[in-house]
């Protein structure tokens, strides 16, 4: 388990880009009961209060919004997604890590051959973020196809010391996200650099407007970074209305 | 530590016994009424060996590798520890798989009628060959 007690609160403030313009939706958010129900993917859940008046309620029941978003981290093989989660997760991460096998086993010792998930909430604002880890390996691409649906973002991790991946990664990418239409984080791991990141997510077919972190997923706090990049891209397309959350 | 189980009597017991996976998991969908197909892979998801009547499929080794993954998930969720057996029941048979030592996965294509529990003895004595085949 990530033992680590992240707050985003004293690294960015992201109180000021909460989607919505009424004072209610930018009150502090209740973070669900076990009692309430919460949808497993989309982009916001209401917690259920049929018998208060609806005519009374609106601004209450904008208060108690969840928002949950789904988070797909997707990558080449060792680019580092199952790093990104780990180090960010505030639950015990569900991992499908085996030893690896044949020429792979030179690149690293273990690999996801399922999937990885991780949580990360928000208390204060009511967002609670479900990161869904794929493999990397091509043959697994089946999984990626089970989880990438009804995404929010995608959190595309590539390994800059491992240019040979890339040219498939950037397929890989457009492909992606020409399909499922959700904007997308693209963490540049074993990066410092913000131009050689930038450079780098742009001759995959990064668009413009997509963000580009410099990252070493080894180190959580490097991890957190790429994840408020997550938060605050979501945060504009929620805003700009290119999402429904 | 007791020897590992002897393999299934007749007819088994006429034919050589096999020394290689492929060979044994030919042998287990010949002997095994009902049993159609087996696989082999690593549990990173390379098909390691297969019988002559299983489909060849390349994504079938990192499937198999992906469910048992995950099945050993299941098991902590159930509060289990170890994982003996993942069980696919659908209209037209049965999946069966079996983690093989700690790095091989076995699946079965079934009859929904087959002995399971000889299949499970004919595989527990061939596991030794399996669980070294590369």
């Amino acid at each position: 388990m990530s033992a680590i007690d992240a707050s985003f609160e004293s690294d960015v403030d992201v109180q000021p880009r909460t989607v919505g313009t009424e004072p209610s939706a930018r009150r502090p958010l209740v973070e669900p009961s076990v009692d309430d129900h919460v949808e497993p993917t989309g982009s916001t859940t209401h917690t259920d209060d049929s018998a208060v008046d609806t005519d009374d309620a609106a601004p209450e029941a904008a208060a108690l919004d969840t928002h949950t978003f789904k988070i797909l981290v997707t990558g080449p093989f060792a680019a580092g997604k199952t790093s990104l989660i780990q180090s960010v997760s505030q639950t015990d991460v569900v991992s499908t890590d085996v030893v690896t096998s044949g020429d792979e086993a030179d690149v690293k010792a273990h690999t996801t051959v399922a999937m990885d998930f991780g949580t990360y909430e928000l208390e204060d604002d009511g967002v609670n973020l479900l990161l869904f880890g794929t493999p990397g390996q091509p043959r697994f691409r089946f999984m990626t196809n089970i989880l990438k649906g009804d995404v929010d973002i995608v959190a595309f991790v590539i390994d800059a010391d491992a240019r040979h991946t890339h040219a498939a990664a950037g397929v890989e990418l457009r492909s992606l996200l020409s399909d499922l239409r959700v904007p997308a984080v693209i963490a540049v791991n074993r990066c410092d650099d913000q131009d050689v990141a930038d450079r780098m997510a742009r001759s995959l077919g990064a668009l413009d407007g997509e963000a580009v972190v410099p990252c070493q997923l080894v180190d959580p706090d490097s991890g957190r970074n790429v994840i408020v990049e997550v938060l605050l891209t979501l945060l504009d397309s929620m805003e700009s209305g290119g999402h429904d959350g | 530590m007791s020897p590992p189980p002897p393999p299934p009597p007749s007819p088994a017991a006429s034919r050589p016994v096999p020394t290689t996976a492929a060979g044994a998991l030919d042998e287990m969908t010949e002997v095994i009424a009902g049993a159609r197909g087996a696989l082999l892979a690593s549990v990173d998801g390379f098909a390691l060996a297969q019988s002559e009547t299983m489909p060849n499929e390349a994504a079938h080794a990192a499937m198999l590798a992906a469910s048992i993954g995950l099945a050993h998930q299941l098991v902590m969720m159930g509060g289990g520890e170890q994982l003996r057996q993942l069980v696919v029941d659908h209209d037209n048979g049965l999946l069966l798989l079996w983690p093989i030592g700690d790095t091989r996965v076995l699946a079965m294509l079934t009859d929904s009628n087959v002995d399971q529990a000889r299949l499970r003895r004919f595989v527990r004595s061939r596991a030794a060959l399996l669980a070294d085949a590369s």
